[in-house]
C-alpha cells in the first residue's frame, strides 16, 4: 500500500536518512523503532511528502507520491512530534477549523467533532484553550484533530512522548483500537520499545539513519533465539565485579541497569553458579538473579551494543 | 481561504498582547498627545524648546579693522578696500546669526543664551543646563565676508558641540542650523544683488514660514494629526504580529498539518495578504471612530469626506497586508523570525519618524517629508492631511498611485521568495 525506495536525506554534507525501504500493508500496525536522532522524524516527514528527500521514492498504491502527492495526502493523517496547533484556541475550534480545512462542513463536521472528542476524552474540556491543558490532553487533541478526516493510513511521531503513563496507556489503547476495529494502517514511532511491542505486528529498529533490522516482534526476538538475558541485582554496584562479569569467557554484553546489572549470554550455559563466584571473588552481595525472555531493547542493544535509552 | 483568515483573525483577538499593541497603545497615544497639545492647530504645533549657548567671540569693528587689514596685505588697491568695507559694513554675519538665533521662528525649536567664552558655555553643557553649544569664532564675519565678496574660502566656520543629548535632539539643532546657514547664504546674496539693501527680514520670514505652513491651509488640530498619525504608524505593527505568527505555524508543524490537508501554499500566502488587509482596516475604522467619538477629531466632515478616507485607508490597509505577506514569506524562506522582529522594532520606528507621525516632519527640512512620502506611512498621512484640507481623492492620487505601486513590488517579492514546496 505505502512503500519507500532507497528513501535518502541528507542535510547540507550529513546523510541523517540512509537508502531506508520500509512498507506498509492495509491494515498493518507497523513500528519504527530508533533513539533520539536516529532519523525517525525525518523519515516520517519524507513519507508525508512535507520534506522532499535527497534521493529515493516513496510510492502509494502504485503512484509515486512524491510526483502525484494529492491522492496521498487525502487519506493520510499525520501526527507530528510537536502539538502542531493553535494553542490560543479552544480543542473544539482547533478542529473545526481544520476540519474545514479538509473540507468538512455542517452537520457532517460536527458530528465527527463529537466523536472523535469522545474518542480522546476531552468533551468536557473542549471549550477550553489548548495552552490551558495538561501534556497528555495536548497530546491526545494533537492525535484528535489527525483523525478529524478519517484517515486510512494514520502516521504517528513519538505522539506519547513526554506524558505520565496513564495519558500514555489511553492513548496506546485508543491507536490499537483504531488499528484493529477500524482497520486504519498505523506506522508508529518511538523510542520506546514496550509501545511498539505492544502495539506493532511489525518493527523497522532504525539506528544513525539505517534500518538495522525488521521483522515481526517475534522474529527481531529471534535473533537472540540462542541467547538469554540475566538480570543480577546487587546491594552495591562494584566495578570490580563488572569487569569481572565483562571478562567471562561467555557473557555477550554487559550493562547496567539500576541497582544491578544486565547480562547476555548464550544459553544453556550454567552461568549462575560462575556468577555467584565472581561476585564472592570482588565481594560483592547479589540481592537478587532472574533470567528474562529477551526484549526489544535486548534486540537493539544486541545489534548496536548500545541501550535505546541513555 | 476564508477559513484561514478567519483563524488569524480570531487568534488576534484572543492575544492580549497584539490588541494592546494594535489598538490599546495608539489609541492611548492619541489622547496624550492629543490632550497635551491642546486643540491648537498643528501651525502652532510645539515640541518643548531646548536651550542652547550661543558663543560670539568676535565683534563687527574688530572684524571690520582686521579685514582692511587682511585685504591691504593681500594687495589690494586702497579704492577697493574701501569700497568693500563699505559694503562689508552693510552686513553683520555674526550679529545675523544672532538675531535669526532669537527669532521668534526658531524660539520654538531653541532658545539661544549668550555666553562671553567658550568655556563657561562648556561649562554649561557639562551642567546639562543647554543642549548645545554653537560657537560663531573669532574671523568669522571675515570667512563670510571674503566667501561672499571676493569668492575665497567656501565652509562657514561654525562649530556645533553637542553633548549628553539623545541623537534626534542633536540632529535637530543640526539641522535648524544648516537650514539657517543656507538661508543665510541666499539672504547675503540677495542683499547684494539689490545693493545692499537690507530687506532680509521680510524675506526671512516669507521662506521660513512657507516651509512650515505647506501643510496648513486649513488647520489640523492635534488630535486629529496624532489620530492619523498614531493610526498609520500602528496600523504597521499589524504585519509583523501576523507575520511572526506564521512563523510559529511553520515551527509547530501546523503549516505542515495544512500542507497535508492540501492547502495549497500560495493561497496559504494569499490569507496572510487579506487578513493583513482586513485587520488593518478594522483597526484604522476603530481608531478614527473611537477618536471621533470620543475626542470628536472628525465631526462635522461631510459623507464625501469619510468615503475618501475610507478609500485611502483601504489602500493603506492593503501595503500593510502586502508587508505581512513579504514578512511572512522572509520568515519561512529564511527560517528565522528576525525580519519580523526587525521590522516592528526598527523600520516602524523610522518610518513613522520620517513619515511624520511624531511631529511634523517638514518643519526640519524639505528632504525629509520627500523621503517620508516615499514611507508608505508617510505617504499615506500626506493623503489624510490633503484631504482633510479639503483636497479630493482625485487630487491627492499620485501618492496613493505611489502606495499602490509599492504593494505591488512588495507582493511581488513576497511571491518570487516565497519557498513554493516542489510537492503539489
Ligand atoms: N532541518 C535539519 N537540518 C539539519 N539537520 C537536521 C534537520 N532535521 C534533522 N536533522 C538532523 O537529523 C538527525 C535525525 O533527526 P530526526 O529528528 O529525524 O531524529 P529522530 O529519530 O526523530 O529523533 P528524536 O527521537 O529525538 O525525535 C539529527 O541528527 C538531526 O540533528
Ligand atoms: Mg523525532
Amino acid at each position: 500500500m505505502l512503500e519507500t525506495k532507497n528513501l535518502t536525506k541528507a542535510f547540507k554534507k550529513k546523510t541523517v536518512v540512509s537508502e531506508v525501504n520500509i512498507y506498509l500493508e492495509k491494515g498493518e500496525s507497523v513500528g519504527l523503532l530508533g533513539p533520539n536522532g536516529a532519523g525517525k522524524s525525518t523519515t516520517i516527514s519524507m513519507i508525508s511528502t512535507l520534506l522532499p528527500p535527497t534521493s529515493g521514492e516513496v510510492w502509494f498504491n502504485g503512484q509515486n507520491a512524491l510526483k502525484e502527492s494529492q491522492g496521498l495526502r487525502k487519506v493520510m493523517g499525520v501526527v507530528p512530534q510537536e502539538i502542531a496547533l493553535y494553542e490560543e484556541l479552544s480543542a473544539y475550534e482547533n478542529m473545526k477549523f481544520f476540519g474545514k480545512v479538509y473540507g468538512l462542513r455542517g452537520k457532517e463536521l460536527e458530528s465527527r467533532i463529537t466523536h472523535v472528542l469522545d474518542l480522546i476524552g476531552l468533551t468536557d474540556r473542549k471549550k477550553d484553550a489548548v495552552n490551558t491543558y495538561s501534556g497528555g490532553m495536548k497530546r491526545r487533541i494533537n492525535i484528535g484533530v489527525t483523525l478529524l478526516h478519517e484517515p486510512e493510513i494514520l502516521i504517528m511521531d513519538e505522539p506519547t512522548v513526554g506524558i505520565d503513563p496513564q495519558s500514555r496507556n489511553y492513548i496506546l489503547d485508543m491507536i490499537k483500537t483504531l488499528n484493529k476495529e477500524k482497520g486504519i494502517t498505523v506506522l508508529y514511532t518511538s523510542h520506546y520499545m514496550e509501545e511498539v511491542e505492544k502495539l506493532c505486528d511489525r518493527v523497522y529498529i532504525m539506528d544513525h539513519g539505517e534500518i538495522i533490522a525488521s521483522g515481526t516482534n517475534e522474529e527481531l526476538k529471534s535473533i537472540l533465539s540462542n541467547e538469554e538475558t540475566i538480570q543480577i541485582d546487587v546491594h552495591t554496584l562494584s566495578m570490580g565485579f563488572q569487569d569481572n562479569l565483562l571478562h567471562h569467557s561467555s557473557i555477550r554484553k554487559v550493562t547496567e541497569e539500576g541497582l544491578g546489572y544486565r547480562v547476555i549470554a548464550p544459553k544453556g550455559e550454567d552461568l549462575l553458579s560462575e556468577v555467584f563466584e565472581l561476585a564472592k571473588q570482588t565481594h560483592t552481595k547479589i540481592t537478587g538473579v532472574s533470567i528474562q525472555t529477551p526484549s526489544l531493547e535486548d534486540v537493539f542493544l544486541h545489534l548496536t551494543g548500545r541501550k535505546l535509552r541513555d | 481561504m476564508f477559513q484561514l483568515i478567519k483563524k488569524d483573525t480570531l487568534i488576534l483577538l484572543r492575544s492580549r498582547s497584539d490588541l494592546t499593541e494594535l489598538l490599546f497603545m495608539p489609541f492611548i497615544l492619541i489622547a496624550i498627545l492629543g490632550l497635551a497639545l491642546g486643540n491648537l492647530s498643528m501651525t502652532d504645533f510645539n515640541i518643548n524648546a531646548f536651550p542652547v549657548a550661543v558663543v560670539y567671540e568676535g565683534n563687527i569693528e574688530q572684524s571690520l579693522e582686521n579685514w582692511a587689514v587682511e585685504l591691504r596685505e593681500s594687495d589690494y588697491p586702497e579704492e577697493a578696500v574701501s569700497a568693500l568695507v563699505t559694503q562689508a559694513e552693510e552686513i553683520a554675519p555674526g550679529e545675523q546669526i544672532n538675531s535669526i538665533l532669537a527669532s521668534e521662528d526658531i524660539q520654538e525649536w531653541m532658545t539661544a543664551e549668550s555666553f562671553a567664552t567658550v568655556e563657561s558655555a562648556e561649562t554649561a553643557l557639562d551642567a546639562g543646563d543647554v543642549a548645545g553649544v554653537i560657537i560663531i569664532p573669532e574671523g568669522f564675519n571675515e570667512a563670510v565676508w571674503s566667501a561672499l565678496f571676493l569668492d575665497e574660502g567656501d565652509a562657514l566656520p561654525l562649530t556645533l558641540e553637542v553633548q549628553n543629548i539623545d541623537s534626534v535632539t542633536s540632529d535637530i539643532i543640526r539641522s535648524v542650523l544648516t537650514t539657517y546657514a543656507n538661508q543665510f547664504n541666499l539672504e547675503a546674496s540677495i542683499a547684494l544683488a539689490s545693493e545692499g539693501e537690507a530687506e532680509t527680514a521680510d524675506q526671512q520670514q516669507d521662506s521660513y514660514g512657507e516651509v512650515t505652513n505647506l501643510t496648513a491651509a486649513s488647520p489640523i488640530t492635534s488630535f486629529q494629526y496624532y489620530t492619523i498619525g498614531m493610526g498609520v504608524m500602528f496600523a504597521l505593527y499589524t504585519a509583523p504580529a501576523l507575520a511572526s505568527r506564521a512563523f510559529h505555524e511553520k515551527k509547530q508543524h501546523v503549516f505542515g498539518r495544512l500542507m497535508i490537508s492540501g492547502t495549497k501554499p500560495l493561497t496559504y500566502l494569499g490569507s496572510k495578504l487579506v487578513s493583513g488587509t482586513i485587520i488593518t482596516f478594522i483597526q484604522l475604522v476603530i481608531l478614527f471612530g473611537l477618536s471621533t467619538l470620543i475626542f470628536g477629531t472628525f465631526r462635522g466632515y461631510s459623507t464625501r469626506f469619510w468615503i475618501d478616507l475610507g478609500m485611502v485607508s483601504f489602500v493603506f490597509s492593503l501595503v500593510v497586508g502586502s508587508i505581512t505577506s513579504l514578512l511572512t514569506s522572509l520568515s519561512l524562506y529564511s527560517n528565522s523570525e528576525s525580519s519580523s522582529s526587525f521590522f516592528g522594532g526598527v523600520v516602524i520606528t523610522l518610518f513613522a519618524f520620517i513619515g511624520g507621525s511624531f511631529t511634523p516632519v517638514e518643519q526640519f527640512s524639505e528632504s525629509l517629508r520627500t523621503l517620508g512620502n516615499w514611507t508608505p506611512n508617510g505617504a499615506m498621512m500626506t493623503s489624510y492631511m490633503q484631504l482633510m484640507q479639503g483636497f479630493n481623492l482625485f487630487e491627492v492620487a499620485p501618492l496613493i498611485i505611489r502606495v499602490a505601486g509599492m504593494t505591488v513590488i512588495l507582493l511581488a517579492v513576497s511571491v518570487i521568495l516565497f519557498p513554493k514546496r516542489r510537492l503539489d
